[in-house]
């Protein structure tokens, strides 16, 4: 088992978003989260890596056993080194170029040499097809070239597993192809990936478990032929005829 | 009405003169105060309740009152207070007579850039998009990590035609310390008027220096944004 969390609970305010959510994660596993808006799943990405923190839950990872309430600076730092996060808003770093973007994780965070970060994200960035926009800085790129290149500073770091936060939802729909390309070659080279998306095509496709969640727990998981073909729930069935077959009366 | 020509241009070098005290006086009180400024953005940003407020407190003291009256109140208190520290430590230094108030004005006007520059320090970095610090953990950078490389520089940018304005209002607002006797170039200006009544002559070339200066500054910040701040679309 490469990462293992359970038992997580989350809640802001009086508002429940997460009710002892689980998940098992193999090696080369593409795990896709599918589900309504307000669903939690973002909120459980967030809390893998630390970005949000959890009120309850356990996480094995890396020869760790964390309590996702009270983790150690050095367990935060450990978690993040190990993971990487692509954001459905970009947030690259404005002030850097492209590649400067892909490096700064290589070099201020694992004190590698320039040179030696820089060879890694060529290569990174030549996988995303920006290779020819180094030097460029983000305001200069579109939506599409802006995500690939968050995929590139992500992969660039060589983590053990990427979480992709929604990577396609803030993007012009003729862009939105471009970077799950990107994502889809990505699976095919082994790459463990938990994806929050609403692409269904890429889902049906690519995942290799799927989890649908509403109302901040775990209704349904499976293949992706289980879950697309032979869903079981009703709520599941529900969501997969609204976002399949949605017509626009 | 007559100018006297020869009057005012043999005054306005006389003045010119003036120019190194009035920049080193904003110069001193701008680099003494940027540190302590940004540290105070940082304490309201991040700090506890009491650093924050404290902070707070000082800031709203500096603004809810004229910088005239802190010259003043300063200039009386500072030296008197400052006699008491030499006496109590043994010294026989002479204090009112030694201490030259260019250095009273430099604390005036350290104190008084201290409060806006926190301000803006403040809105600067709180304008930076809170996403690129989660980028930069997410990928194994320490939140400082982040701010030195990442948020920081971006919000030096945005700060900067705020920080010129600061810098312009200093340079003009340092002419109040003549209130302490300081020469600077109205000083030396209004000094030469009165010899021979020739108010206008002087006033216009004090005019005539501020401009140029003031002017100077202004292109330069402007060169300067343009230079750090090419990473912008707008830019």
């Amino acid at each position: 088992m490469l990462l293992s969390i359970k038992h997580v609970r989350k809640s802001f305010g009086n508002l429940e978003v997460l009710k002892d959510v689980h998940m098992d994660i193999e090696k080369g596993d593409v795990v896709v989260i599918l589900g309504p808006s307000g669903s939690g799943k973002t909120t459980f990405l967030r809390c893998l890596n630390f970005l949000e923190k959890a009120d309850a839950g356990e996480m094995d990872f890396a020869g760790m056993h964390i309590d996702l309430s009270h983790p150690s600076t050095k367990e935060i730092t450990a978690v993040r080194k190990k993971t990487a996060f692509v954001f459905q808003g970009y947030n690259l770093f404005a002030n850097k170029t492209v590649l400067e973007n892909v490096t700064l994780g290589l070099t201020t965070g694992r004190g590698m040499k320039k040179g030696e970060a820089e060879a890694i994200a060529r290569d990174a960035l030549q996988r995303v097809g920006m290779a020819e926009r180094m030097d460029y800085y983000p305001s200069q790129l579109s939506g599409g070239q802006q995500q690939r290149v968050g995929i590139a500073r992500a992969m660039a770091v060589k983590p053990d597993v990427i979480l992709f936060d929604e990577p396609t939802s803030a993007l012009d729909p003729e862009l939105v192809g471009e970077v799950l390309k990107v994502m889809r070659d990505l699976a095919k080279a082994g790459t463990t990936m938990i994806v929050v998306t609403h692409e269904m095509k890429f889902a049906r496709d690519v995942a290799t478990h799927v989890i649908f969640m509403d109302g901040g727990v775990i209704v349904e998981e499976g293949t992706s032929e289980d879950i697309f073909e032979h869903p079981k729930e009703e709520r599941t069935k529900k969501f997969l005829h609204r976002v399949l077959c949605h017509t626009y009366e | 009405m007559e100018l006297d020509y020869t009057f005012m241009i043999e005054t306005f070098y006389k003045v010119w003169g003036g120019i190194g005290t009035t920049l080193g006086l904003t110069a001193l009180s701008l680099i003494i105060a940027a540190p302590v400024a940004f540290y105070m953005a940082v304490l309201r940003i991040k700090g506890n309740l009491i650093g924050s407020g404290l902070t707070q407190a000082y800031i709203s003291f500096v603004r809810g009152t004229p910088i005239i009256l802190q010259i003043l109140l300063l200039y009386s208190l500072l030296p008197s207070f400052l006699n008491v520290v030499v006496k109590s430590l043994g010294s026989d230094f002479n204090v009112f007579d030694s201490v030259d108030p260019f250095w009273y004005a430099v604390v005036v006007f350290s104190l008084n850039t201290i409060a806006l520059l926190a301000e803006v320090f403040r809105s600067a970095l709180l304008s930076i998009p809170k996403g690129q610090l989660e980028a930069g953990v997410s990928i194994g950078l320490s939140e400082f990590q982040t701010y030195c490389k990442v948020i920081i520089p971006q919000a030096m940018v945005v700060a900067l035609p705020a920080v010129c304005n600061i810098t312009v209002n200093l340079i003009k607002g340092t002419s109040l310390a003549f209130l302490m006797t300081v020469k600077d170039v109205l000083a030396i200006g209004k000094i030469a008027a009165s010899y021979g009544y020739n108010y206008i002559e002087s006033y216009l070339d004090v005019f005539i220096v501020y401009l140029i200066v003031c002017t100077v500054i202004q292109l330069a910040y402007k060169f300067a944004e343009q230079h750090v701040g090419a990473f912008r679309a707008d830019a």
